[in-house]
């Protein structure tokens, strides 16, 4: 399988494989669990995403909000042996562990994470490991959608800003362990390469298409579907090569144009939360929606 | 209500086929809107002979200034709100009611599900309910009747109705036709397969000539061979659709399969782009469909 590198490689990579027993035998441990899933952080989504804590700071699976831990295992992770000895065996040191669900239909909008004062100082990384997946779900960094396929432990730096999908389903489940840097990383990140095939370039959006795109959030606002009208243009990350935030900006140019004060303030700060302070300067991008 | 009564009503409940909630979900959203102003269900759920693999059929009556909006951000609205696999795929099937029909394919829990939905002018709705059998659900409180015929809509469905469909179109569909024709054969609804096994062949015949020979002077089947077969990639899809004629006529699920591969290869031939815009959509509308 040929290699990409570049600039892409620096914020998402295949770090290793899975012996293919062990994960069909971890598998079997993540279908059969009670399907609860802890539905946080609600407006960096668009529902579907759910998640279980295995490894946190307090030991209950269902405290799902990430920060810095010296982490204990959850309950569940106590029923789950294998995953356990997955976890065990990867001798990473480990912040938090997750099984993270995106069920069919599902976006995590654009956005960086590890934004908070706390996070920010200390090197740490995002490891996935894929349980289930499927061909629409992918990840995406820099105007490229990056599927990581099962089988393979995958490193991902998510301070770049980046967005996951799962456009048609079936539901994608991963194992996401947010690691610090220590040697063990360094190590599991030798073998580091990103496979042509998990990646797909997206299309570039011209002004043209943009103006479509915002001409039917407008008709769909009109019509009173002032959500739809949102979720249209924040979807454009996932289809179309695009400037840091553009989808967001043409979010507030809706509200803008709409006169809804509230809205557009909302969505100011809302995009200053998801994409923190090292988002580029507004006024480096191009204006597409008039 | 005795206690057995109560306890049957929430088994019901707890067994209530997921079309109810793609029925609730679909009505939430369109009623949203001060231009929606009625809903009514027609089709098998109207006349209580439903089944788990039966499509969710919806008139969905609109203000008449606001059709021609509504019917320009419908595709939109369903694709960002009730998980859309497809672009909706504009009926060529339904009964000209008035108004425009679309098919729209919903993956809802684990599996894809059916909705149509029949966009009316609102003053045609009322007539459309009697003369479908259908249920009216919902009417705008602020809806105070309005008069049949509005130049402006009757101008744009006529409009609608005359575009010629494009291969994207075409292509999805062939996968709404293949969709239909897996429900009749596990119903074993065979002379209903047939028919629409046929129609698949025809739609799939339709991509081949609008991607290869769009300025024909030929209709139908008669000179394809002399419109396509001048190239390869037309000879290639004449050896296709002759694959595709070849099949029983009574299709099964094994023969759809084949059929389904068969038209995808003429897809990719003829229409590259198409098959590329919809890559993992079909990809995952494979999955659902489940042929093997």
């Amino acid at each position: 399988m040929s290699t990409a590198t570049g600039a892409l490689a620096d914020q998402v990579a295949c770090a290793d494989t899975l012996d293919p027993a062990l994960l069909e035998r971890v598998r079997h441990e993540v279908l059969t669990i009670p399907g609860d899933w802890v539905r946080g952080y609600s407006r960096f989504q668009s529902g579907g995403w759910g998640t279980l804590s295995l490894l946190n700071d307090t030991g209950d699976a269902r405290d799902v909000t990430i920060g810095d831990a010296e982490p204990v295992a959850t309950d569940l992770l106590a029923r789950m042996p294998t995953t356990q000895a997955l976890l065990a065996g990867l001798g990473l040191r480990y912040m938090w562990a997750r099984l993270a669900l995106l069920e069919a239909g599902s976006y995590l909008w654009e956005h960086r994470d590890y934004q908070e004062a706390e996070l920010a100082e200390t090197e740490r990384h995002r490891v996935h490991i894929p349980i289930v997946t499927a061909g629409s779900a992918v990840l995406i960094l820099d105007g490229n959608a990056v599927h990581l396929q099962a089988g393979r432990i995958w490193r991902l730096t998510p301070t770049f800003v980046h967005g996951a999908c799962n456009a048609y389903g079936p539901a994608r489940i991963h194992l996401i362990l947010d690691c610090y840097a220590d040697p063990a990383l360094q190590a599991l990140r030798g073998g580091e390469h990103l496979p042509e095939a998990c990646v797909r370039e997206l299309p570039a959006a011209g002004e043209e298409l943009l103006a479509e795109h915002a001409a039917t959030a407008r008709r769909l606002a009109r019509l009173g579907y002032t959500e739809a009208a949102e979720e249209h243009l924040l979807r454009l990350f996932f289809r179309h090569r695009l400037p840091e935030g553009t989808a967001y900006d043409m979010v507030i140019a809706l509200h803008q144009e709409r006169r809804d004060a509230a809205a557009v303030e909302s969505w100011r700060e809302h995009k200053t939360i998801v994409l923190g302070p090292h988002s580029l300067a507004d006024e480096a991008r191009p204006e597409v929606t008039r | 209500m005795n206690a057995t009564d109560t306890a049957l009503e929430a088994l019901a409940a707890a067994n209530r086929p997921e079309q109810f909630t793609i029925m609730e979900q679909t009505m939430r959203l369109l009623t949203a809107s001060p231009a929606v102003t009625h809903l009514a269900v027609r089709g098998s759920f109207a006349a209580g002979t439903s089944d788990r693999l039966s499509d969710v059929d919806l008139v969905v009556g609109v203000r008449e200034p606001e059709y021609a909006m509504f019917t320009a951000a419908h595709d939109a609205l369903i694709a960002a709100r009730l998980g859309q696999l497809l672009p909706a795929w504009p009926d060529t099937i339904v009964p000209d009611l008035g108004g425009l029909g679309f098919v729209h394919l919903l993956v809802h829990r684990h599996m894809l599900y059916q909705l149509d939905l029949y966009l009316a002018p609102a003053g045609r709705v009322e007539r459309i309910v009697a003369a479908t059998r259908g249920r009216l659900m919902y009417t705008a409180p602020d809806h105070t009747g309005a008069p049949e015929g509005h130049p402006q809509v009757e101008t744009f469905i006529a409009a609608a109705r005359q575009s010629p469909p494009t291969c994207t179109e075409l292509l999805v569909e062939v996968l709404v036709l293949t969709w239909l024709i897996r429900k009749r054969i596990v119903r074993g609804q065979q002379f209903m397969a047939y028919k629409e096994a046929h129609q698949l062949t025809t739609a799939t015949r339709a991509l081949a000539r609008t991607a290869l020979s769009p300025h024909t002077a030929y209709l139908g089947w008669y000179h394809l061979e002399t419109d396509l077969g001048a190239t390869p990639i037309g000879r290639a899809c004449l050896a296709d659709l002759a694959e595709l004629a070849a099949e029983p006529a009574l299709p099964t699920l094994q023969s759809l399969e084949r059929m389904l591969a068969t038209v995808l290869t003429l897809a990719r031939r003829a229409a590259p782009e198409a098959v590329e815009q919809l890559a993992t959509a079909i990809d995952a509308y494979r999955h659902y469909l489940d042929l093997r």
